[in-house]
């Protein structure tokens, strides 16, 4: 079976803004990419591209340019080794764009084998327990009124995304525990907000909380301090999608001990391929590697969900309830069913595009 | 799908003796068991469990006492999930156990997807050089003779299993590089027998004659001075598939630099999903992991899976020696010209002669 063709269409993806910090938009109007990649056999895969921050014109060109003329041609089932080419070209490509090919790829040998991408990989699990993610709001009442709004769901774990200000951050994780009781895990994830003194006095502060874990309190290019951090304090220390280097990044945090929990998603990875890696590596340390979501889309979700099943070492699916939820494009998206996901059954990735909603919007196909 | 049975059949598997060094003797009449896990949708997997050095029936009991509770009624497709309930019986029975049950599930998933196991797992290679890797042999012309043999038919790569001996093991190794010249590559195996000092003048010495890799010079309790060693010597260090606790020990051989390549097969490591995960683990490091040989035909086609489904292994491990732990398979694994290459058929690939087999059956255990 061979590569014959590599193709991205181009749609309008008009969502309602939201942010994650004072900073950070997601969903204002962007361009989604659907990516297909064309055999000589019929079968095609698909992935999207882009994120409802970073549209895919930001990426196409190294699509076009660079990798389509490399794969055209190739086994599409030869994955890992196209993988390991791909990441070669990450000076040249974003990773978005090697994601998105190999999630396009794992999507074809899932048609192919006619199973689930997970079942692939050896399953571990058919059903994870989600976590509510928060947006950012202005207020700390709005961010407690999310928090119970979830508890009342029976949803049993929410993560904060604060405002990146030690006092007031630790204010919204005093009154969210104070609301919500002591059977809610909650999480803090300060998106590399502090440095090491202020990252210590929210650390003490949400271990009296009782909080779950703690997620990017620095800087990703500081492991430095984080080695430090993660030394003194008992809060699990989670960091990050982001380390420089990614998966071959991440070797040097473990042997520094700088995080004791693994972070990692198939956007910011590169793929399905490498995440995968990524857990295995966390579990020869007895570590978790928690997924991450929100850096991608529609597919990026399902392909993250493929790969959370295959590994033993992820407690939760992260969920974006905010507005926008970075869902657009599928007939019928990833269900929550009273706080858990379950495994896809259908062959591929086993969500089906949208083509009438997405060719509505249709801008352009660069090919 | 549901796993509806797992059974054991024991053969008669008898070959010449032959040796890896002068007290690990192998071959000779032992029982060869094939693992069959059933399936109420008609799908079955086989494994072969136990080698041509420990049979089957040092095995058996406990897989059927101990792990068939574990697995039946399990969809036989949870492999991640099934793998680490194992994992976790591991004072109870052997690692090849694990392994036999997760091949045997592998290729179950390989067949319901109609696809080779290396292709479910994204395939990184189609084809990958063999090494020769010798028995003990009385002299050290033997070696030399026996390391043409493989140079003459355009073999690239050959390792030595020596004496265990440091002083003659030096002079089988300089034999051997005298005899094919300085475009093999020569690999030293000597299999955990040396104490750091002799250890450090074998290495010194292979290093003198352009050796590729330095396998298993110290026992794999040692890694105190497997550092020490491995500080020193500027030849790859490579230890090893027993290393105690396998995937889940390996963290701290990386970590406090104990060696340089990593080591493990489907029965030693338990199966095709913690040599996956162990593959994985040396590439976060940058490091190789090469594979060990199997025991028997169907290990080693398990874990040719493997090798070509990993970015981070050189070479295809095969023993040439007496019987070449080739039995059982109506074919077995083709070593053309020094390379083997990726099995086409779906899950393990490779029939069972269960014609030849059933001539020598002993038993069945369900």
């Amino acid at each position: 079976m061979k590569i014959q063709n590599v193709k991205l269409d181009m749609v309008e993806w008009n969502g309602t803004p939201w942010k994650t910090s004072y900073r950070m938009v997601f969903g204002q109007d962007v361009t989604l990419g659907v990516l297909t990649i064309e055999t000589d056999e019929g079968i095609k895969g698909n992935a999207f591209l882009g994120s409802s921050r970073l549209g895919a014109n930001h990426h196409y060109r190294g699509l076009i340019d660079f990798a389509k003329p490399f794969l055209i041609g190739k086994n599409p089932q030869d994955i890992g080794s196209i993988w390991k080419d791909l990441w070669k070209m990450n000076r040249s490509l974003s990773l978005n764009v090697i994601a998105s090919i190999d999630i396009a790829l794992w999507d074809i040998n899932g048609k192919i084998a006619n199973q689930p991408i997970h079942r692939l990989l050896g399953t571990c699990k058919e059903k994870i327990p989600v976590y509510s993610s928060t947006a950012f709001h202005e207020l700390v009442e709005d961010y407690v009124e999310e928090a119970i709004k979830y508890k009342e769901l029976g949803w049993n774990a929410h993560k904060i995304h604060p405002h990146g200000i030690p006092e007031k951050d630790i204010e919204i994780c005093q009154k969210i525990r104070n609301s919500v009781g002591n059977n809610m895990k909650l999480m803090l994830d300060s998106m590399w907000a502090y440095d090491y003194e202020n990252a210590l006095k929210v650390g003490r502060a949400i271990e009296e909380l009782n909080f779950y874990w703690y997620e990017d309190p620095l800087v990703e290019e500081d492991i430095y301090n984080y080695k430090k951090l993660t030394k003194k304090l008992d809060i699990p220390v989670i960091a990050t999608e982001y380390i420089p280097g990614r998966f071959y990044g991440v070797p040097e945090w473990i042997t520094q001990n700088a995080t004791d929990i693994i972070r990692g998603d198939v956007v910011a990875m590169g793929g399905i391929t490498p995440l995968v890696k990524l857990a295995h590596l966390a579990e020869a340390f007895n570590m978790n590697c928690e997924i991450h979501s929100g850096s991608g889309n529609s597919i990026d979700n399902v392909a993250n969900l493929h790969v959370i099943l295959s590994i033993p070492n992820c407690e939760f699916y992260e969920f974006f309830p905010s507005t926008g939820e970075n869902r657009f494009g599928l007939i019928e998206e990833i269900e929550f069913n009273k706080g858990y996901v379950t495994a896809p059954t259908k062959p591929g990735l086993g969500y089906e595009i949208d083509w009438d909603l997405l060719n509505k919007s249709h801008v352009t196909t660069i090919e | 799908m549901k796993i509806t049975n797992v059974k054991v059949e024991l053969f008669d598997w008898k070959t010449e003796p032959w040796k890896t060094n002068s007290w690990t003797q192998f071959g000779n009449t032992v029982q060869l068991g094939v693992v069959t896990v059933e399936t109420d949708e008609g799908v079955s997997g086989n494994a072969f469990l136990g080698s041509s050095r420990v049979g089957a029936d040092h095995h058996a009991p406990g897989l059927i006492e101990f792990i068939k509770p574990i697995v039946m009624g399990r969809n036989p497709q949870d492999i991640g999930a099934i793998w680490k309930d194992l994992w976790k019986m591991n004072r109870s029975v052997s690692t090849y156990v694990i392994g036999a049950i997760d091949i045997c599930l592998w290729d179950i998933n390989g067949k319901i997807a109609n696809q080779p196991i290396h292709r479910l797992l994204g395939t990184c290679k189609e084809t990958v050089p063999v090494y020769s890797s010798t028995a003990f042999h009385e002299t050290k012309e033997d070696y030399a003779e026996e390391a043409l043999i493989f140079k003459n038919k355009g073999w690239t790569a050959h390792k030595i299993h020596p004496h265990g001996d440091p002083a003659y093991d030096i002079e089988i190794c300089k034999s051997v590089r005298d005899a094919v010249g300085n475009d093999m590559k020569l690999m030293l195996d000597s299999m955990w027998s040396y104490q750091y000092e002799d250890a450090m003048r074998v290495g010194r010495a292979i290093e003198e004659l352009n050796f590729y890799w330095y396998e298993d010079p110290l026992v794999e309790e040692d890694i105190y001075s497997y550092k020490k060693l491995h500080q020193k010597l500027d030849i790859p260090i490579m230890s090893t598939e027993y290393a105690p606790g396998r995937l889940y020990g390996m963290a701290e051989w990386i970590t406090e630099y104990a060696t340089d390549f990593l080591r493990g097969d489907v029965a030693v490591t338990g199966g095709i999903t913690p040599m996956i995960r162990l593959a994985n683990l040396a590439e976060a490091f940058n490091m190789k992991c090469e594979i060990h040989h199997g025991g028997n035909s169907l290990n080693n086609v398990a874990n040719l899976h493997i090798t070509m489904a990993v970015p981070n292994c050189e070479f295809f491990e095969f023993f040439p020696c007496t019987g070449a732990n080739m039995f059982g398979l109506v074919e077995d694994i083709d070593f053309e010209n020094g390379y083997v290459t990726a099995p086409e058929n779906p899950g393990l690939g490779f029939e069972i002669d269960w014609k030849l087999l059933k001539k020598g059956h002993t038993a069945t255990l369900e």
